[in-house]
């Protein structure tokens, strides 16, 4: 029968003493095997050091743990709700040499926006009291990629004098927002940036000038809308066209104006926001001249 | 007698619809699209909350850090330049709740006798336990000491090593070391009882 001897010198103090560097790989190749040496052949430390082992080797295969209860609801609700931190607002003003750029694009873009607006909405005005009917109500479509951000459809009844100011449209069916959220993923994209704007402007918000699978949308729908239009162009006024295309025209600039500006800054909040009013104004305009009246 | 239409081949009706990769949805939900971020939330919600779980020991707390964690991943997606993998960096961020959610608690708490921060360890996981099954391991990592726990989990769970972890908890590597001896040593002692 053979004994496995414990190394001289090697007691089970000395081998506690040397049990941490033992189990993390950093003792000397000499001390190692001595302390193996002793693990093997003491009856106390023998099963220390395996137990030790089995814990460690168990601990690295813990699986994931679901939580109790699903917690989406709690985060979504808080990814509505943005919070400005002040350390963003800090940074914004700490950056003087992109601030005065953004400045600038930021006021050539208000005053683009300032114009849309009134355009957009003495453009549908005109429109619709140029159909000789009740303003057209605006349906949503279920790829609607609408904010929800107020829309400009002009509901003025016939004969109204002035142009209306921006009101809620009264939309068909579900609300253009919930249309657009639950039919179009990509559409999200747009309304999360929406709300990203409700926090203000120093937000550090996603990269909004990839716009990619958002801007695709608007791009297909505006295509379609597009489309419509000039299949019925021979039902229309031409004087409501040439409005129109005049009106298009400068929500185009407005369009190009925000692209520009996003690429210079595509954690921009506002600027994002700006771009997708452009977009979606277009669209809306698009949509009141597809559900014209025949003249 | 009219003859039904041949039905489609069997190949073409079982095509599924195919899922975004995941690394498409990261990428989508940095773009703001929320949907792709809860598909995001729910591939990785399990690991993270339970690296929140062990770390803070307490079933609700655990769940208020998951949260916080994938609101502030949200908030960060785009500063994410694909230098890692998505998983390292949002495990990552998780830790950095986890350890910014301890510090802001600390004036709270209460110290105690057995470790420097006096953190109560709380609920356990919700389920069953038989001798000497997985849990039991579960259970007395929850039953640690706070600063032994955090050095545990971190090291043999998650695999930190000593320099990141006294980095990231504000100690020397030798002190990691010597919490990391501790919690296996508590470890052995309550799993031999």
């Amino acid at each position: 029968m053979t004994t496995t001897a414990i190394p001289a010198g090697w007691d089970c103090a000395r081998f506690e003493g040397a049990l941490a560097d033992l189990l993390e790989g950093e003792l000397p190749a000499a001390e190692r095997a001595a302390a193996e040496a002793h693990a093997a052949a003491c009856a106390a430390c023998g099963p220390l050091v395996a137990d030790l082992r089995a814990i460690t080797a168990e601990a690295a295969t813990l699986p994931p743990v679901p939580p109790a209860r699903d917690l989406w609801a709690g985060i979504e609700a808080r990814l509505e709700t943005p919070v400005v931190r002040l350390a963003d607002r800090a940074a914004e003003r700490a950056a003087p040499t992109r601030r005065a750029a953004f400045s600038f694009s930021a006021r050539r873009l208000a005053a683009a926006a300032a114009a849309l607006v009134a355009v957009t909405s003495a453009g549908t005005w005109w429109l619709a009291r140029g159909s000789g009917g009740a303003a057209p109500t605006v349906a949503a479509t279920p790829a609607a990629p609408s904010t929800v951000a107020p829309a400009t459809v002009a509901q003025a009844p016939v004969g109204t004098s002035a142009p209306a100011a921006d009101a809620p449209e009264a939309v068909a069916g579900t609300s253009a927002a919930d249309a657009a959220r639950d039919a179009a993923p990509a559409s999200a994209g747009g309304a999360a940036d929406a709300r990203f704007v409700r926090a203000g402007a120093s937000r550090t918000a996603p990269n909004v000038a990839a716009l990619g699978a958002p801007g695709a949308a608007y791009d297909r729908e505006i295509a379609e809308l597009r489309a419509t239009v000039r299949e019925r162009r021979g039902e229309l006024d031409p004087a409501t066209v040439a409005v129109l295309e005049r009106n298009l025209a400068i929500i185009d600039a407005a369009i190009a104006d925000s692209r520009t500006a996003l690429a210079r800054e595509p954690r921009s909040a506002i600027v994002g926001d700006q771009l997708q009013r452009a977009l979606s104004r277009k669209v809306e305009l698009l949509r009141t001249l597809a559900t014209l009246p025949r003249t | 007698m009219p003859v039904a239409a041949p039905l489609p081949p069997r190949s073409l009706l079982d095509v599924p619809t195919p899922l975004p990769a995941p690394s498409d949805d990261v990428a989508r939900a940095a773009a703001g699209d929320r949907r792709a971020f809860e598909r995001v939330y729910r591939a990785h919600v399990d690991r993270v909350h339970a690296l929140c779980l062990r770390m803070l020991g307490d079933r609700g707390a655990a769940e208020e850090a998951t949260q916080d964690v994938f609101v502030r991943a949200w908030e960060k997606l785009g500063l994410f330049r694909g230098e890692s993998a998505f998983s390292t960096w949002l495990h990552r961020l998780a830790v950095n709740v986890v350890l910014a959610r301890r510090e802001r608690d600390g004036v709270q708490r209460r110290r105690t006798a057995d470790d420097e921060d006096g953190e109560l360890v709380g609920a356990l996981p919700a389920r069953p336990v038989a001798p000497g099954d997985r849990m039991d391991l579960e259970r007395a990592i929850a039953a640690l000491p706070p600063g032994a726990r955090r050095v545990f989990v971190l090291h043999d769970v998650e695999g930190y090593r000593h320099e990141e972890i006294a980095e990231r908890l504000g100690i020397t590597s030798g002190g990691s070391k010597a919490q990391l001896h501790r919690a296996r040593l508590l470890l052995r002692q309550a799993l031999t009882r």
